[in-house]
């Protein structure tokens, strides 16, 4: 008789330490589900509340979204392109991959065009490089290219262009000819 | 003995069952899944149904899915231009601030208008600049929380389902971090949204056994900024937030200590929103920094169980997105 009870307790135990133990779980995994802002500091809690708010405001206006794909409200277009040597390259290789001297732009046939930024590179400022960047219509980036100068004598400048022909200097003063169309040099 | 017997059994089940559900907890926290990444973009236009087309394109998809959506995007647009009247576009012709204020207005409406039905999902649409080119200064940081502020006033019942901030690609390379804090400083000083960094942590230390009580060096290759620079642009002012670029093994190291250090020398516990990867950006490329990037996956599952092997930096790690050009 002893015995059973004992055994019943250590069951009854089990289940409520048990059903702790699944409760606390649960509790755990709700608290990692919370709203992540709740955990920001009151300064940065704020402002995401803030959004919260405007966005509740938005919401609220109850405004029937028009039904279809009634496209953009308002019709921009981008700047035409002009031919033209770049004083400076923004590009995301820049410092990392490449230090940039300048760059040279240009639009091509229907719509397309293409980039150029000379200089040298992070891990070698002995080789001089171009990165030939090309565009399509839409302005989408479609090919890029990283090209080396055929000796290294160190970066390379763009001095001046005749249509896709680009002369560039060396930092030896060396004069190279670039052809864009062929990526290639003369 | 009966009792006794009893007793230590007791003791011992009860000891297993609370050890395996902390285990089971932490098991949970440590292997959580990534979740699936969204496309961000170097953006080279501010063409407005390009742009509408892309928010629509995010609402379509997020309608298709079961459940509410909550994603983030990072549309980049370049640095600031030398005139101080916009972005560069990279290459391309510099767009004006209202240029790109009408061009991230139509990607809300997209947004708003692709997810028809779906009401409750939402888009985190981060305007990107970066510290790489001009105006990485307070007038800079100021001129762009305004242009950030002006598109959330424009908004109107696209906020509704859009949630709207800044960003900075802010790398160590690109300036120094007296510049950058200043840009952050002026950002700070007018906003209404938070920016995110998004940028790198070059040259800081990828010890595991880094201890967080050192203001360490990070040294890139052309600059140096303190740990606590980074910190400090990424979220010891105010308004930032940071979603860090998590390329490769180095990074997920150099941004764990980062917030490591933040816990035990500044007392504040750093949020990583996400991991931002550039295996799109790497498609077809010749950079030799493509060879090895990470996966999305891979850099989210890499940052995520490094963060939480950590009780000084476990967190939950919200999301996952990969850039490339548009």
């Amino acid at each position: 008789m002893k015995q059973l009870k004992n055994i019943s307790l250590v069951i009854i135990a089990v289940v409520v330490i048990g059903a702790i133990s699944f409760t606390s779980f649960q509790y755990l995994g709700a608290d990692a589900a919370k709203s992540p802002n709740d955990n920001l500091p009151l300064e940065k809690k704020e402002q995401e509340d803030w959004q919260e708010r405007k966005m509740s405001a938005a919401r609220a206006q109850n405004e029937k979204k028009p039904e279809g794909n009634p496209g953009p409200s308002k019709i921009q277009i981008d700047s035409p392109i002009i031919t033209e040597i770049l004083d400076f390259v923004d590009d995301p290789l820049r410092n990392k991959v490449i230090l940039f001297t300048n760059g040279w732009i240009s639009s091509k046939e229907n719509g397309k065009s293409v980039s150029v930024g000379a200089g040298s590179l992070v891990e070698d400022p002995e080789q001089g490089v171009l990165l030939i960047r090309q565009y399509d219509e839409k302005r989408s980036m479609v090919e890029a290219n990283i090209i080396n100068t055929p000796d290294k004598s160190g970066r390379v400048t763009i001095k001046e262009f005749n249509k896709m022909i680009l002369t560039l200097v060396t930092e030896d003063g060396k004069e190279l000819i670039f052809n864009v169309e062929s990526e290639k040099f003369n | 003995m009966t009792l006794h017997k009893n007793k230590l059994i007791l003791v011992s089940l009860s000891l297993l069952l609370l050890i395996t559900t902390l285990l089971a907890f932490n098991l949970q926290v440590a292997n959580a899944a990534a979740p699936s990444n969204t496309i961000s973009y170097y953006m080279n236009t501010i063409n407005t149904t390009t742009h509408y087309n892309m928010g629509y394109a995010i609402g379509q998809d997020h309608l298709s899915r079961i459940g509410t959506q909550s994603e983030v995007i990072i549309l980049a647009y370049g640095g600031q231009n030398s005139a101080g009247t916009g972005l560069t576009l990279w290459s391309q012709p510099d767009a004006t601030y209202n240029q790109v204020r009408d061009a991230i207005i139509q990607v809300a409406r997209g947004y708003y208008l692709g997810t028809g039905s779906d009401t409750a999902s939402r888009l985190r649409i981060l305007v990107g600049t970066s510290n790489s080119a001009y105006q990485v200064n307070y007038s800079g940081g100021s001129d762009y929380a305004q242009m950030i502020n002006d598109i959330g006033s424009n908004l109107g019942v696209y906020a509704s389902q859009v949630y709207l901030h800044g960003a900075n690609d802010m790398e160590i390379d690109y300036a120094t971090a007296t510049n950058t804090k200043d840009w952050a400083d002026g950002y700070d000083s007018v906003d209404s949204y938070s920016y995110y960094n998004y940028g790198d942590a070059a040259g800081c230390t990828t010890s595991t056994t880094y201890t967080g009580t050192t203001d360490s060096n990070c040294a890139a290759a052309i600059n140096t900024w303190k740990m606590s620079d980074i910190y400090y642009v990424s979220w010891q002012i105010a308004a930032s937030r940071v979603l860090p670029q998590i390329y490769n093994q180095s990074m997920s190291k150099q941004w764990k200590n980062l917030k490591k250090y933040g816990k035990v020398s500044k007392g504040g516990s750093m949020n990583i929103s996400g991991t931002l990867t550039q295996q799109g950006a790497c498609i077809g490329s010749s950079d030799p920094t493509c060879t090895g990037t990470y996966s999305p996956s891979s850099a989210w599952t890499d940052l995520n169980d490094r963060l939480n092997a950590d009780t000084d930096t476990a967190q939950t790690l919200q999301y996952s997105t990969d850039i490339r050009w548009y």
